[in-house]
């Protein structure tokens, strides 16, 4: 259990893996920096399983920030994995909120899933509360739902674009959580940094315009119910960490990755050649091969790379589309084929609709 | 060369040539070979058992020793008995392949001929290169002798793919001493190994395509304490395994190695016990036998199982005598008592003795540099020294160290 001590507070960063890295490091040393400033003490780390952070699947980052306590008090949140609890969660990708694949065993985990009752959910989105709450799962308790207005930040590979998130989040954490980091602490620190000014006028802007708070009641949102993972014992594991394959057809539960991708694939049945180059590519093998030939995505198992969309040789017949734009997500997917066949005519409408939406893939195609 | 009947042949050889018999008769299907003194000459034997039709195995000549030990670890993974090996530094260079092979559970043996760690260049004994893998899951054994090293391969077959136990063993032969000197051995009939030896079996682990099953996976802190203690478990168990191989081939080979784990040598009645591992015992079986027909009461205690430890060995054999003296033919730099490593695993393992002796540690032979029955002597007299005025002088000598 964390270190329950009176004035500690821990703060969750959720970012996608190696798109948001550097923004996440920098928020979180950020947050650290300011809170010494303000005469805390304050350290941050990173989940370390979430290394090396597969391109764009969700990783942690955490601040912990302690008001009137030591040092070593501090050091000892700082040799854990991850946090029991925390006070505040900042989700840096509102598609995030579809759900945290965490890496490995755990399947898929509520985005809120650390945080503790009556806690903040602070998201980056251009969507107000109200559309967000559709794609986070109910919980137990109540917590507040804010949301910093802004771009979802991408494109950090290997060098960061400072498109001014770290300081709209700390304008926004000096709006909601006055007492861990006030708009003073944030202006100081942000004041040591290069550009001051125009970082500071950044941070106001997020601090004065953030009236997108809502608060979530116990049972709101989408119904999901997370079942913590069986862990083996070592009498029941197969000798050296071997495990049972599965037969064709069969799926296993604890490796779905469905809710934690940017984009997701579309597909045309009625363009489609059955060349079957998609379901071969893809490195997730999330393709079903249908009794009548076509390849039917299992959306739960898809990581949203896009390779089934660059490979497919005709144009638009797989399109990638923003996972936001659709309202499901925790295990229950939309099965684009069965509902192609169906309504061949409102799927037709459906997939023109997305049509605009669709992310350009490869230039060779159109 | 005849190799037909149901009679034990006498044959002359080398012991990588001993080791090369073994596993011709083990039905090796896999082998992996990357030049390297003083290993090498168990490839060239195999190398020629194979061209002479004796011997039926994939034969795979590796880039370097990481891909050797890759290549066993995989032909092992999908049910072939497998064969690989190195010296020294190319041994270690392999370390990454060495570490999976036990922490994925395959048993595969490998002979280490022991060599000093380069820089600078040594071609001879040293057990350093053996020693840096203690920790990691593997079984270790040192063997002194051709026909030692011939039956001991059988064995750790045996030992290694025991389903309590599927874990790697490492054979350890003492360079030039052993793997390049010309002893004669027997090389048993192929319708005793049969009876000795099942075949590999991996069961239910066996990467098949009508087997489907993921080996390796990445679990970090979920699985990774579980999947230590279960080595820890078939650790332990080797040394039931052990006992019940060696019974068995005293039965069907008709040679009995006695304990399997030591070897004692006139240490009932000894006040001064010595203790090593390898060709070192010759030597100092020698100077026990000058020194007790001079009457003193010396003896020698030859480690043959290091991993899994002999530690009730240890306690039963040294506890009482007057003084322990451990020829160390490795040395662990900076360790408790600035010691050698096997100095200081018996001195572990005496804590636990009613009555402990005064220890002392001789650095010898490093780089491959002889130890004589007269070295042997000569340290044997510093020990009785010791055991006649009840007090250690100096722990650890470095024996014969020029000043
Ligand atoms: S985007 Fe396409 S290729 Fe990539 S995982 Fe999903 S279905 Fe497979
Ligand atoms: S790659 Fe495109 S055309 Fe080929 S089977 Fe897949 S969806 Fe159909």
């Amino acid at each position: 259990m964390s270190v329950q001590v009176p004035g500690i507070y821990t703060i969750e960063i959720i970012y996608r893996g190696i798109h948001q890295r550097h923004l996440a490091r920098n928020l979180a040393r950020g947050i650290a920096y300011a809170a010494r400033m303000a005469g805390n003490v304050a350290l941050s780390y990173q989940r370390y399983g979430d290394d090396p952070e597969r391109d764009g699947s969700p990783a942690k980052y955490f601040v912990v920030i302690a008001k009137g306590a030591s040092e070593e008090v501090l050091d000892a949140e700082a040799a854990r994995v991850e946090p029991d609890y925390v006070d505040a969660s900042i989700v840096l990708d509102d598609s995030i909120l579809k759900g945290v694949e965490s890496w490995a065993w755990q399947g898929i985990q509520p985005v809120h899933l650390k945080l503790r009752p009556s806690g903040l959910l602070i998201v980056i989105s251009k969507r107000n509360p109200d559309e967000l709450i559709k794609f986070i799962p109910s919980r137990d308790s109540p917590y507040t739902l804010v949301v910093a207005y802004g771009e979802r930040s991408i494109g950090d590979f290997w060098t960061f674009q400072d498109d001014g998130t770290v300081e709209r989040v700390l304008g926004a954490i000096a709006r909601v959580l006055p007492n861990v980091l006030s708009l003073d602490d944030v202006k100081k620190y942000l004041g040591s940094l290069d550009k001051p000014s125009e970082r500071i006028n950044r941070a106001l802007e997020a601090y004065q315009s953030l009236v997108k708070l809502r608060e979530v009641k116990p049972g709101e949102g989408l119904p999901y119910k997370y079942e913590p993972p069986h862990l083996p014992g070592w009498k029941d594991m197969m000798i050296g960490a071997a495990i049972p394959g599965l037969k064709p057809n069969q799926r296993n539960p604890y490796f779905t990755g469905g809710t934690a991708k940017h984009y997701r694939p579309v597909i045309n049945f009625d363009k489609c050649i059955k060349c079957s180059l998609c379901w071969e590519y893809c490195p997730d093998s999330v393709f079903d091969v249908t009794p009548d030939g076509y390849f039917n995505p299992a959306l739960a198992y898809c990581k949203g790379c896009g390779i089934c969309a660059e490979v497919c040789p005709v144009p638009d017949t797989i399109i990638m589309v923003d996972e936001m734009e659709f309202e499901d997500g925790y295990g229950k997917f939309i099965d684009e084929y069965k509902a192609w066949k169906e309504s061949k005519e409102a799927y037709r409408k459906w997939f023109e609709s997305l049509l605009p939406k669709a992310q350009i893939i490869s230039v060779r195609k159109r | 060369m005849v190799l037909k009947g149901d009679e034990d042949v006498e044959v002359v050889g080398t012991g990588t040539d001993a080791v090369a018999y073994a596993l011709m008769l083990a039905d090796v299907d896999v082998t992996s070979a990357y030049p390297i003194r003083p290993y090498g000459g168990v490839m060239q034997t195999v190398a020629r058992l194979i061209a002479d039709g004796y011997m039926k195995a994939e034969y795979i000549v590796a880039a370097h020793e990481h891909d050797q030990f890759e290549i066993v670890k995989h032909a092992s993974a999908v049910g072939a008995r497998t064969f690989v090996g190195s010296s020294g530094v190319g041994w270690l260079l392999a370390i990454e392949a060495i570490v999976a092979t036990s922490t994925d559970r395959y048993p595969v043996v490998a002979l280490i001929g022991n060599r000093a760690l380069d820089d600078p260049g040594a071609y001879g004994v040293e057990h350093n290169d053996a020693l840096m893998v203690r920790d990691v899951g593997w079984l270790l054994t040192w063997v002194d002798a051709a026909q030692e090293a011939l039956d001991t391969t059988l064995i750790a077959y045996r030992v290694a793919e025991d389903p309590r136990i599927m874990l790697p063993v490492g054979i350890s032969m003492d360079g030039a001493f052993l793997t390049h000197s010309e002893h004669a051995f027997k090389i048993p009939p192929k319708s005793k190994v049969q009876k000795f030896l099942p075949p590999y079996d991996l069961g239910n682990r066996k990467l098949h395509p009508s087997n489907v099953i993921s080996v390796a996976p990445q679990v970090n802190e979920d699985w990774v304490t579980e999947l230590r203690k279960q080595m820890d478990e078939a650790m332990k168990n080797a040394r039931k395994v052990i006992e019940e191989a060696y019974r068995d081939f005293a039965k069907i080979f008709g040679r009995d190695y006695g304990n399997p784990f030591v070897e004692p040598y006139m240490v009932e009645d000894a006040d001064v016990v010595m203790i090593g591992m390898g060709t070192v015992s010759k030597p100092i079986k020698e100077a026990v036998r000058r020194l007790r027909a001079r009457g003193e009461k010396v003896g020698f205690l030859r480690i043959r199982w290091f991993r899994p430890f002999p530690t009730e060995d240890i306690i039963r054999y040294l506890s009482g005598v007057k003084v322990a003296a451990v020829v160390d033919r490795d040395y662990s730099f900076g360790s408790p008592f600035d010691g050698g490593a096997v100095f200081t695993e018996i001195r572990s393992a005496l804590y636990e003795a009613e009555h402990r002796p005064l220890m002392m540690n001789f650095i010898g032979g490093l780089g491959g540099r002889e130890i004589t029955y007269n070295d042997a002597i000569n340290m044997f007299n510093m020990a009785l020294d010791a055991a006649r005025k009840g007090k250690v002088e100096q722990r650890v000598i470095w024996y014969g160290v020029r000043e």
